[in-house]
């Protein structure tokens, strides 16, 4: 009984909706921080934020920034968020990091 | 026939086996040979490199450049040998170079525009120190 507590602690809870505010124009980084949390690392200052985006069976979860590694084991997108100096959503990009390559 | 009763060494074999291509489950797989080609010297900022690809695996200091770094297995067949020990049991280990690793290194100039691309790929086993991220065998740091 213990142990199957721990299991369901560890698996986050997957939203399928969980992006879906970034369609709704115009988006703050404010917004972008209440609905994702802390980002995983930033560039360029704080002019561009990443996320890493996982999934399960009930749909995406973001991948907490304390679990910092270098596995992408866990991630199924790295969500790319770029903000103007007004701190407004200009562009983002989710990428497929395990995405089908040529093979060598 | 050949037979291991009565016999004190051990048997090995070459053998072939056959292994599907693909990147290792803990590596990013967005990174490939056609990338390289996709990032302009003179052109290309370092916003674009980040929104076309995503976090590097590896990070100058000030963002001066980023590594991507894929490790995949190689698809096709390989040789491995195979060895059986009288009442030892047996085991097995790769010949050739069952996996590859590929690295791209951009590097930015002072205004964020890519500078250069660099693109590296070795064969090898295991590879946990192989064109690592960190650019740590780079023969002038990255």
């Amino acid at each position: 009984m213990v142990a199957c507590l721990t299991g369901c602690a560890s698996t986050p809870a997957g939203d399928r909706q969980l992006l879906g505010f970034l369609d709704q124009q115009p988006v703050t980084r404010a917004e972008v921080y209440g609905h994702l949390g802390p980002s995983y690392s930033t560039y360029e200052g704080v002019r561009i934020v990443a996320y890493r985006i996982g999934e399960n069976g009930s749909g995406y979860y973001v991948v907490a920034p304390s679990e910092k590694s270098n596995s992408w084991k866990s991630v199924k997108y790295d969500l790319m968020l770029l903000f103007d100096d007004t701190g407004t959503l200009r562009q983002h990009s989710l990428i497929a990091i395990h995405a089908p390559h040529e093979t060598p | 026939m050949f037979t291991l009763s009565g016999l004190s060494g051990c048997l090995v074999l070459p053998v072939p086996v056959h292994q599907s291509s693909g990147a290792s489950s803990e590596s990013r797989a967005n990174v490939g040979a056609n990338t390289a080609p996709r990032i302009v010297p003179g052109s290309t900022t370092r916003t674009d490199v980040l929104l076309m690809l995503g976090e590097p695996d590896g990070r100058g200091d000030d963002d001066h450049w980023f590594s991507y770094r894929t490790h995949v297995s190689r698809g096709g067949w390989h040789w491995a040998a195979v060895w059986v020990a009288a009442g030892a049991g047996g085991g097995g280990a790769p010949i050739d170079d069952w996996e590859a690793v590929r690295r791209l290194i951009v590097r930015f100039d002072e205004r964020g525009v890519v500078s250069s691309v660099e693109s590296a790929q070795k064969n090898c086993n295991g590879c946990r120190n192989v064109l690592d991220a960190a650019g740590n065998d780079h023969p002038s740091q990255p």
